[in-house]
């Protein structure tokens, strides 16, 4: 009876740290964002065991399978809102920022189940092409059930929990070694959700 | 004295089974979406797969972008080695990425690496299995021979699709110039 319970327990546990847990072993936070640490391409003898290469892995095989090494993508994903706050399907976000230190980059909003929301416009995602910059070089977008006026709209459908994920392409080498510089998106509610 | 034995008994399942579930996943995601693409290349006749651009449809793989057109083909290198071409000739982002069966990303390619060291010459990989030595050739995509450390794995290429309405014949154009073949013996 322990033996079945600790069993269960050793798997559930490793189901929830892969599918829901909000940390791993070698992520980075920055403001709110969290880095989805792909393994590294060529694990030394040393690392191939390691807790972080264990972790890593897994995580990305269920959150983000086939992701890119982080030498070629980094990727960054969110679950909340400036102020802390789960991100809903059915509340409208404000997006503001600045281009980012990479070739491209790319902000997109999945569902929780981690694929795409069915935007009846066809818009999933906010990118450097689209992106239109003020004269401070800032851009704003909305997220939600309805846009916000005069910016670009990405839909959320239901009243489910929302995913962001900002894809950063080829980043600059000075972001690869001092990624807490990054300055990203800020995502901030607006209203009350429907 | 027993009840300590037992806790600890208990808490190595405890740990076994933490580790093992982490350890067999991602192999085990792996062995599902290549045994997936592996029956469409049976019903398809061929190795390489051109998907649509992403939308709430595409549900096989998490994370889709929408952004990004894909092109793939997944390898078993019991049956030889495999040789890998592409030359999309464009001017954005593209890349092609090699993924072990542990989901692992063991190798990438991407245009500027490909640009900066000689005239836009077509990407031709040689893809093999060689547990003996894992460095790779210093030919960068130019008939470069490249280690795969499992058996069974899968090339993804990535085009970049901004403006897809516009652009979308020469951007199909480039990412089906994808190639996955095993020579004949």
């Amino acid at each position: 009876m322990l033996f079945t319970l600790a069993t269960i327990l050793g798997i559930g546990s490793a189901w929830y740290v892969m599918r829901y847990a909000q940390f791993t072993t070698n992520a980075q936070q920055i403001s709110g964002w969290k880095t989805l640490s792909t393994p590294i391409s060529h694990p030394s003898e040393t690392e191939i065991i390691s807790p972080r290469i264990l972790y890593s892995r897994a995580i990305t095989a269920v959150r983000g399978l086939l992701a890119l090494s982080s030498e070629e993508t980094i990727y960054f994903v969110r679950y909340t809102d400036k102020n802390g706050a789960e991100l809903k399907a059915n509340c409208t976000y404000q997006i503001n920022g600045a281009t980012l230190p990479a070739r491209w980059w790319s902000l997109t909003a999945y569902a929780n189940d981690f694929f795409l929301f069915d935007a009846p416009n066809h818009i999933f995602s906010i990118d450097q092409s689209r992106a239109a910059l003020d004269e401070l070089g800032q851009f704003t977008a909305s997220i939600g059930p309805t846009p916000l006026k005069d910016t670009y709209w990405i839909p959320t459908i239901g009243k489910e929990s929302v995913v962001l994920t900002l894809r950063l392409y080829q980043p600059e080498n000075d972001l690869i070694h001092h990624l807490n510089d990054l300055k990203p998106p800020e995502i901030t509610p607006v209203g009350v959700c429907s | 004295m027993k009840w300590k034995t037992r806790l600890l008994a208990c808490l190595t399942v405890f740990l076994l089974f933490h580790v093992l579930t982490l350890w067999i996943t991602p192999r085990l995601i792996m062995y599902k979406v290549i045994s997936t693409l592996n029956k469409e290349s049976i019903a398809d006749g061929k190795l390489e797969h051109f998907p649509a651009i992403s939308d709430a449809s595409s549900r096989k793989i998490v994370m889709p972008s929408p952004d990004i057109l894909y092109s793939y083909c997944v390898y078993d290198l019991s049956k030889g080695q495999i040789h890998i071409t592409a030359n999309p000739n464009l001017s954005s982002y593209w890349s092609i990425a090699f993924y072990a069966d542990n989901t692992d990303n063991f190798y990438t390619l991407n245009d500027m690496q490909l640009r900066t060291l000689d005239t836009n010459h077509p990407l031709s990989i040689w893809l093999k299995k060689d547990n003996l030595d894992h460095k790779l050739s210093n030919q960068l995509g130019k008939n470069e021979e490249v280690n795969s450390p499992s058996e069974k794995g899968m090339v993804l290429m990535r085009v970049l699709a901004v403006d897809y309405a516009n652009n979308q014949e020469k951007l199909d154009q480039a990412r089906k110039t994808l190639k996955c073949e095993y020579p004949i013996k």
